[in-house]
């Protein structure tokens, strides 16, 4: 009875990821070029659209820059769908909102109830200006925060569980999707070029939970 | 240091798993019928690995190799000074553990030491997983939404007690035991592991 030296190796499983997809849209300079032209010509018949963005309903445009954006994001959420082992057929309707941030804007933590996946492509990000002297400053960029709260509270420092949120700075053209309970942050945009954004919800449409046939008390 | 833009990958990245380790122990059979015998009343009250005993020894060094593999495994070298604690049960008939996790401790886990008898009940229903472990997914609320298939979609992963089956996870991990419906006691550790010291420093 005796613990060997050439000890068996424990086997690790990661359970309930948290999956962020990023994906750079290829070609994607002349349609978004044609979507910051939209965005610009709503902007200058609102104001403060972005604060409104429930009355917002981007994907309904006929640009063809909407239409490019729209397929995007569709096939984007199929090849997330098949990633995750789901191959059959789904449903789901998108909710779409440009977003502007001038100097100082930025969007408060929140998450998008009530949807499946949310999202953000990048149509125009200012790099951080030189002038920014906060070494903790995050221009522009997005956070997302672990949803395990608390699992960072008895951490030594290295290890994954210890950083409770992860940064990403994207550039233009990005397509970022995440599950919809993820709380997150857009940092203030320093620049005083604007920061344009397009978000969604993803909703699956109800069959997708509750097949007809199925339905009923 | 400012921030870059990134130039975007194609990526589905996982964040933030929670992870479980697994090791079954060789040569657990003679250890494991000491630790009946000792399991059987009036028991050991208090810590086991406080108790001068053979058995005991020995499992207490595949949980000190265990412990250095996570470590290892996420990255924390040189590995902290941590302490054990661990409590022998023998769950009888009707006895079970409801949902809690292990306030204060860096990993918590279960030693089987022998894998429970089946349901002395033939009226069970199907979902009913007698005598075995479930985990419960940290992220309360993400399965509302979620598509079978979809890694939100199971709030739960369920552990078939093995005997010899060392098991380690996060101490905020909330588990519980079913209901073990056997009149032979179900043995088992219930492990603490926590931090010496005090933490990001290293070694204390």
């Amino acid at each position: 009875m005796s613990a060997a030296g050439a000890a068996p190796r424990m086997a690790f499983s990661g359970v309930w990821p948290t999956l962020l997809v990023s994906r750079r849209l290829p070609g994607f300079e002349k349609p978004t070029a044609g979507l910051a032209a939209h965005i610009l010509e709503q902007e200058a018949r609102e104001t403060d659209y972005t604060a409104r963005y429930q009355q917002q309903s981007f994907f309904s445009g006929k640009r063809p820059s909407v239409h490019w954006l729209k397929d995007q994001i569709d096939q984007t959420t199929t090849a997330f769908l098949r990633h995750v082992g789901i191959e059959r057929a789904l449903s789901w309707t998108l909710f779409g909102w440009y977003n502007t941030n001038r100097y100082g804007d930025h969007h408060a933590p929140h998450t998008h109830p009530r949807a499946y996946l949310s999202g953000t492509y990048y149509v125009r990000v200012p790099p951080a200006p030189a002038s920014v002297d906060d070494p903790k400053a995050r221009p522009g960029c997005i956070s997302f925060y672990d949803p395990r709260t608390g699992a960072n509270m008895i951490t030594v420092g290295p290890e994954p569980d210890a950083h409770a949120a992860h940064v990403v700075c994207p550039s233009a053209g990005t397509l970022m999707m995440w599950p919809s309970q993820v709380q997150h942050y857009v940092h203030p945009n320093l620049s005083e070029e604007h920061r344009v954004t397009i978000s969604f919800n993803l909703i699956m449409d109800p069959a997708v939970y509750w097949p007809v046939g199925k339905r009923g008390l | 240091m400012m921030a870059m833009n990134e130039p975007a990958r194609d990526e589905i990245l996982p964040l933030w798993p929670t992870w479980v380790g697994q090791l079954l122990l060789p040569d657990a059979e003679e250890a494991n019928r000491a630790l009946i015998e000792l399991a059987a009343p009036p028991g050991i009250a208090g810590n086991l690995f406080e108790v001068d005993h053979r058995a005991v020894v020995w499992l207490r060094e595949w949980i000190v190799a265990a412990v250095g593999q996570w470590f290892e495994h996420v990255n924390v070298q040189p590995a902290p000074q941590w302490r054990l604690g661990g409590r022998l049960e023998a769950l009888g008939f009707g006895h079970y553990r409801e949902l809690g996790n292990e306030s204060g401790a860096y990993l918590a886990g279960l030693y089987f030491v022998n894998a429970p008898a089946p349901p002395e009940l033939d009226h069970l229903r199907s979902d009913c997983l007698p005598s075995h472990v479930s985990l419960l997914d940290p992220r309360v609320g993400f399965n509302a939404l979620g598509l079978e298939g979809d890694p939100n979609f199971n709030e739960s992963r369920t552990l078939v007690p093995v005997a010899g089956m060392l098991t380690l996870w996060p101490g905020y991990l909330r588990h519980c035991s079913r209901v073990h419906l056997a009149r032979a006691p179900w043995v088992r550790v219930a492990l603490r592991i926590e931090l010496d010291g005090r933490p990001g420093t290293g070694t204390p």
